[in-house]
């Protein structure tokens, strides 16, 4: 994170704690890797919105507890969330205590890897918004090929289409917006 | 990393990508529950929108004595360079007061103030017990409160009450046991003034015939005000009230274009208020602030 992204992220921070409604924009920015790192561990769809749900709901309401120890606030939620995805598995037989963050912070590899993807999951809003529709229904929403002609009233050929356009247009941005 | 992927790839990554009606419903989710729980962010935590300012010859030993009569917490003591106390905050079941020594700027004044208690008799005979002098002995009142008075050695009055025809100790739409209470030459000029200055809303007024204000309980943001026009013994008492609002400057301009006299002017202070001053036409002096974070009380 650069420094203006740093100091932005900070001063939203600051005005969340000072305000919990103030949560939202911290929400918007986080969505999708908080979401990413789920989905790279847990398979089923339903227990992956249940967790990031969870993660959510705990990040706000801990949120005074956070503090800068030179680690993004990104850190933090994915460690809420490796909590979450263990007491799943693992059975919540013992109610975890917020301050025990254990496990330790994941492999630099697997944030690197949910990092990408989450960028790739905003990329499908910037796309153009019959492409964008198509990614959404398709993937989003677990719609098939038929499914989703069917809700934009186009034909099959015509979504294959759009999909395999706005395929492409992801991949190329992906690659421009390597850095 | 993006080169290496091909088109089925690429459909892989997607393929977990989120719902945007789970996306937005979670949104929803979080925004309930933040409305729901979230006090005012420009009130400073520890304090609601209102808290009274008391000004008194011997803080400390009003402290010692609200500590006794009403089972009051000291949350906040902050001597000066000569012991007096320049400002104190203390606590009586989660209602805030905040105290300071009389000085030459602001000398003391007493003020009065309207306490709810599950059991009136017990804490109006404490009171007296521990050195206040009796305004009036505890009396059913026609406004439904079991209720005594007693005045404290600093001259502030306590209206002491336990309502009994609800289902709690507080009349509805009061959710605090601490109000001031003003007793007002012009008490309906005043509710106006309040209106326009700060967008004080009415709980209840009760009008003589004649259409004078018998009693009128006002909302302040979460707090409330009380007051009566001023008549018999129950004369002005003009006092310090502590108001958050969350704008400090147009607060502060509307109050002196509804005719409140400016004091001090909106600033920044070093506790992380913004704060300014003014004075109503009826002499209470209206600590107005915003808080903007900072230290905590």
């Amino acid at each position: 994170m650069n420094d203006p992204e740093r100091e932005r992220e900070e001063r939203l921070l600051e005005a969340a704690q000072r305000d919990p409604r103030r949560f939202g924009e911290l929400y918007e920015r986080h969505f999708e890797r908080v979401y990413a790192f789920i989905a790279g561990r847990v398979k089923e769809r339903a227990v992956v919105e249940d967790l990031t749900a969870q993660v959510f709901h705990r990040a706000l309401e801990n949120l005074a507890r956070f503090e800068w120890r030179g680690k993004p606030f990104a850190s933090w939620l994915y460690r809420i969330a490796a909590n979450a995805i263990a007491d799943h598995f693992h059975g919540a037989a013992r109610e975890r205590s917020f301050d025990d963050l254990e496990p330790a912070a994941a492999p630099e590899r697997e944030i690197e890897q949910v990092e990408w993807r989450a960028r790739l999951f905003r990329m499908v809003e910037e796309l153009p918004p019959d492409q964008r529709h198509v990614i959404g229904l398709r993937f989003g929403e677990e719609k098939s090929i038929r499914d989703t002609a069917e809700r934009l009233q186009r034909s099959e050929g015509a979504v294959k289409q759009l999909q395999m356009r706005a395929l492409r247009t992801l991949r190329a941005r992906m690659e421009g917006s390597r850095g | 990393m993006a080169e290496n992927f091909t088109l089925d790839q690429m459909a892989a990554l997607l393929a977990g990508m989120p719902s945007a009606s789970f996306r937005s419903k979670l949104r929803t989710e979080l925004e309930r529950k933040t409305g729901m729980t979230t006090k005012a962010s420009y009130v400073r935590p520890g304090l609601t929108a209102l808290t009274p300012y008391l000004i008194v010859e011997g803080a400390a030993q009003f402290i010692e004595f609200a500590k006794q009569a009403f089972g009051a917490t000291e949350i906040l003591r902050m001597p000066g360079p000569d012991g007096r106390i320049m400002h104190a905050q203390i606590d009586i079941a989660g209602s805030a007061i905040e105290v300071a020594d009389g000085n030459d700027r602001y000398p003391s004044r007493p003020a009065a103030l309207h306490l709810y208690v599950p059991d009136s008799g017990e804490v109006y005979r404490r009171a007296l017990a521990t050195g206040a002098g009796s305004l009036y002995p505890l009396t059913a009142q026609p406004y439904g409160e079991l209720e005594g008075s007693v005045k404290d050695s600093f001259g502030n009055h306590w209206y002491v009450g336990t309502y009994q025809q609800g289902m709690g100790y507080r009349h509805e739409g009061l959710t605090q046991d601490v109000t001031a209470y003003l007793h007002i030459e012009g008490a309906g000029r005043m509710i106006e003034f309040l209106k326009a200055a700060f967008g004080a809303r009415e709980i209840l007024i009760d009008r003589t015939p004649d259409g004078a204000v018998r009693h009128a309980k006002i909302r302040l943001g979460d707090s409330a005000l009380e007051m009566s026009e001023a008549h018999g013994q129950w004369q002005p008492m003009p006092c310090g009230l502590h108001l958050y609002v969350e704008d400090c400057d147009a607060a502060f301009e509307r109050a002196v274009a509804a005719g409140a006299t400016p004091v001090s002017p909106p600033a920044d202070q070093f506790y992380g208020d913004r704060a300014a001053e003014v004075a109503d036409p009826f002499g209470n002096s209206w600590f107005i602030a915003t808080f903007k974070g900072g230290v905590q009380s």
